[in-house]
């Protein structure tokens, strides 16, 4: 059928193939690289599977697989319950004070990995503020923050958000009347919870549980932080270990697990998105908005749920910003140390003095800012080009979407640093800012395509197909017609965007050389300095602007949040 | 000459025939509608018409340019076919002032922006608009926003208008009146207007040939008078009016095709022609206007119960009742419950054989 300027297909097969390039060129890169004995750049390199032996007879890795099996099933085990619970509490009860909370709860999935694991090494440490004034009082603090059970214990209390997320959106949508139903029949409020709440909720459960063990997966920062100083290696910090481990750069070795990791998350993305398609559905069955009313607690239960959700966000928000908080503003401190005496400054003086430092908050500043604008274009773009759109090329570009979730930051950063130093014409980028733009955008990818997907799909079509009865192209109803329309949801986006790139450290770590410094990446490097003065700075100036990202979303009406 | 020419459309949804073979055509200062029960194809075969589905087969012209062809591989854009197209929604675009969402279709030509403004501001003074211009449509009533629609699918005169259930999102009273001023409109302007509903007043009263479509076919077509006194099918008499309808069997009596029942039998005439063998099961349907009532015995009268007198405020509907038979009929007083005899006056009455 002849329908080519109809369908602006010239548009969509650029956008798609242009997307191809991004996406697969760094998966296409780590695989090809995985299947030489040396690094690629080498003349002596050649095809072969030594490295998969090497890594496949090195007890260390098996250990790094079976710890990061534990860890992910740790955080889930930790977070699910926590997360499940709080969503009860703040959506289907009159706990007072949840609307307040409501906001406050999502804060430690915003914040950069490493810089809350930092947070926790300050707060709760052998030296930390916590527990010296723990041992001042009792002599002795009974916890370790180093090792697999606190970093997994740490990590499930950090993510639960990301449970209340999707828990808190189902119990929403959950029907009233279904509940009154029950109850009218005689149910009383915890039979209902179980017969009824429970396996309508399951779905979002389900769901989180499986993103969660993704998020565990990929995790680099809390390990790198609290495990690496015990000799608890996952996945992630072993490719990092792996950086040095032979005296020569051994990227094929670190190309092997990175296919190892690929292989092990893909299929989980693809579970995620089957799960997320039967989740909307059961969504869709909902109910008429009645709201049912709430539970009521009561007074003894106030103070019970309060003593719960008092402790998580003690452990999960106050104990690490409060601990950069105060760790950012003193110059030392131990036993015996009286910290009015060393407030200070000088911390931040150091930030503008050491060149390295100013250029990763200025990179950071204008990477979140203007990449992020630059990111939202891009998105915009693809999510056009498959706007309305059918057949394989909308399905192609459906799963390329999905192939960088599947890659941890790190390994995105990893493979963009090999394409900038193999790729004749971009070899002079990789020492600019530029490189790590595009390696952000593609970590972004998923989620910033899909905040832009969803509003666009909010724009009724009659909208557009009268552009075009009115004698509109395709091209002239994106730019006067969708684009205005969507134009909110577009710098809701961006703010959330913006979010994500200022908490990126892992992208950076490897595409860091003079010019390309931002501040998760230079927190990553100075933790094997133990600059902690400079590091807390740093965090602190971290915490500070996702705030502000924060307040900017909230403002703009940011686009929903997910994961 | 017709501007608008439908020939033969199919077309496929999956597996889904929804049409199959439909044509029709349309011709200025006249109004088709498109009548149907939901899912019959209506919508989709104005969609087709509008460039918004592309068909698998058939033929379609607007203004004597084919827009579509099957055969030559023709398929315009909707933006290429020159027409105007009215949503149920109105789909009236939230970020452009009145002015602004009428002046898009010349805008998009190329009009001058002097001439726009003109010709924006005389179509809006023509509907009682002209005040309005500046609002957004949120700032607008329903019936505001439908006639806003309106002037932006007609302010650049394309040669076919398209509506697609333009008054359902008005209330009773507005649409009654909006029936009347569109097609009054339309009649004014010279315009080709084919119109989708699924409302039969609405279709008898602003058309002036009504296509009724059933499972992506035109069941039946003709004037709003003809369809609904000569229906030539039991969907079509059953479709359009209340309906008295009898189960019995086919007879025969003074030469006349009769329905048989349980002590009593009436003449009619079968309209589809489908005269089956005596004693076949059929039905009768009669519209309930046309149902009287009587104290006594005559010819197409059936003995009834009256069981109830139902008030309706402009006329009181009499529930009949025999055995194996219910019926309706309307007067102007209540009647009380007791013997009457029903009259199906056999020039009224029509007699489907049930299909074998």
């Amino acid at each position: 059928m002849a329908k080519t300027h109809a369908d602006a297909a010239g548009f969509r097969w650029t956008a798609l193939a242009a997307l191809g390039i991004l996406v697969l060129s760094p998966v296409l890169l780590i695989l090809y690289q995985s299947f030489l004995t040396g690094p690629f750049f080498s003349p002596l390199s050649r095809l072969g599977l030594d490295a998969y032996l090497y890594i496949f007879r090195d007890p260390d890795f098996y250990r790094a697989l079976g710890t990061t099996t534990l860890f992910a099933l740790g955080t889930v085990a930790v977070c699910v319950p926590l997360g499940a619970v709080l969503a009860f509490l703040i959506t289907r009860t009159d706990l007072s004070g949840r609307h307040w909370l409501e906001g406050i709860v999502l804060v430690p999935m915003f914040l950069s990995a490493i810089v809350l694991g930092f947070g926790y090494t300050v707060a709760l440490g052998p030296s930390g503020i916590v527990t010296l004034a723990f041992k001042g009082v009792f002599g002795d603090a009974p916890w370790d923050i180093y090792g697999l059970p606190s970093l997994i214990l740490i990590s499930g209390i950090t993510h639960v958000p990301h449970v209340y997320l999707y828990a808190s959106a189902a119990m929403r949508n959950l029907p009233g009347d279904l509940e009154e139903a029950a109850r009218s029949s005689g149910a009383g409020i915890w039979t209902v919870a179980r017969h009824v709440t429970l396996p309508l909720i399951l779905p979002a459960l389900i769901f989180s549980i499986g993103l969660n063990v993704m998020l565990a997966f990929e995790a680099f920062g809390l390990p790198l932080v609290l495990g690496d100083p015990d000799g608890v290696l996952v996945l992630t910090t072993y490719i990092y270990k792996l950086t040095t481990i032979l005296g020569v750069p051994s990227y094929q070795l670190m190309a092997v697990v990175a296919v190892v990791l690929l292989a092990i998350i893909f299929p989980l993305v693809f579970i995620q998105r089957r799960l997320l398609n039967r989740a909307r559905r059961f969504a869709a069955i909902g109910g008429k908005g009645a709201r049912v009313t709430s539970i009521r607690l009561g007074r003894t239960g106030q103070i019970v749920a309060w003593l719960g959700v008092g402790t998580w966000l003690t452990l999960a928000i106050v104990m690490p910003i409060g601990g950069i908080a105060i760790r950012a503003f003193v110059d030392a401190w131990g036993v015996g140390v009286n910290l009015f005496d060393h407030l200070t400054l000088g911390n931040f003086q150091a930030l503008f003095q050491i060149d390295t430092l100013q250029r990763g908050i200025i990179n950071t500043v204008l990477l979140a800012v203007v990449g992020g604008a630059f990111a939202v274009l891009a998105y915009l773009m693809i999510a056009l080009a498959g706007h309305r759109w059918s057949g394989w090329g909308n399905t192609s570009l459906d799963y390329m979407v999905l192939m960088p979730r599947a890659l941890p930051g790190l390994i995105i950063g990893l493979a963009f640093f090999w394409i900038f130093l193999f790729v004749p014409f971009l070899q002079p980028l990789r020492l600019t800012i530029f490189s790590l733009l595009v390696a952000y955008i593609i970590v972004g990818l998923s989620y910033g395509l899909r905040l832009i997907q969803s509003t666009l799909l909010q724009v009724a079509p009659e909208l557009e197909e009268g552009a075009r009865s009115a004698g509109a192209t395709i091209g002239q109803t994106w730019r006067k017609i969708v684009i205005p329309i969507i134009r909110p949801g577009l710098l809701g986006a961006w703010t959330m965007i913006m979010i994500i790139f200022l908490r990126e450290y892992a992208t950076g770590v490897y595409l860091m050389t003079q010019g390309t410094e931002v501040i998760g990446s230079l927190i990553v490097s100075l933790m094997a300095s133990g600059s902690l003065d400079t590091i807390a700075a740093l965090a602190l100036i971290s915490v500070v602007m996702t705030t502000g990202g924060l307040l900017l979303a909230n403002r703009l009406g940011g686009g929903k949040i997910h994961g | 000459m017709a501007d608008l020419i439908v020939e033969n459309i199919h077309m496929h949804l999956g597996a889904v025939h929804v049409l199959q073979g439909t044509s029709f055509t349309a011709k200025r200062g006249e109004v088709v509608a498109l009548l149907g029960a939901s899912g019959s194809g209506k919508t989709t075969l104005l969609r087709t018409v509008a460039g918004l589905e592309t068909p698998s087969d058939g033929h379609i012209s607007i203004g004597g340019t084919p827009v579509y062809d099957a055969a030559k591989g023709t398929m315009l854009p909707p933006e290429k076919r020159n027409i105007g197209l009215v949503f149920q929604s109105y789909a009236l675009w939230p970020h452009r002032t009145v002015a602004e969402n009428v002046a898009f279709g010349l805008m998009i030509r190329g009009v001058d922006k002097f001439t726009i403004a003109k010709r924006v501001q005389e179509m809006l003074d023509k509907m009682g608009l002209g005040h309005l211009a500046d609002r957004y449509p949120f700032q607008l009533s329903g019936g505001q926003q439908q006639r806003v629609a309106i002037c932006r699918a007609l302010v650049y005169q394309p040669k076919v208008i398209l509506m697609d259930e333009p008054l359902s999102n008005l209330d009773a009273k507005l649409r009654e009146e909006a029936r009347y001023w569109i097609r009054k409109l339309i009649l004014e302007l010279e315009l080709c207007a084919v119109m989708v509903t699924h409302d039969q007043d609405e279709a008898l009263a602003m058309a002036d040939n009504v296509l009724l479509l059933k499972g992506g076919t035109i069941v039946q077509s003709g004037t709003p008078h003809d369809i609904y006194s000569n229906p030539r099918s039991r969907y079509t008499a059953e479709f359009l009016g209340n309906n008295n309808v009898l189960d019995g069997k086919i007879g025969e009596q003074g030469g006349q095709p009769a329905l048989v029942g349980a002590g009593w039998t009436i003449t009619g005439s079968t309209p589809d022609g489908n005269v089956s063998a005596s004693g076949n099961a059929a039905s009768a349907i009669v519209r309930v206007e046309r149902t009287a009532l009587h104290d006594a015995p005559g010819p197409n009268r059936i003995p009834v119960k009256l069981d109830a007198s139902i008030y309706l405020g402009n006329h009181w509907e009499y529930r009949l009742s025999a055995p194996g038979v219910a019926l309706k009929a309307q007067g102007a007083v209540r009647r009380e419950p007791g013997q009457v005899w029903c009259e199906l006056p056999a020039n009224n009455v029509w007699i489907f054989a049930e299909a074998p």
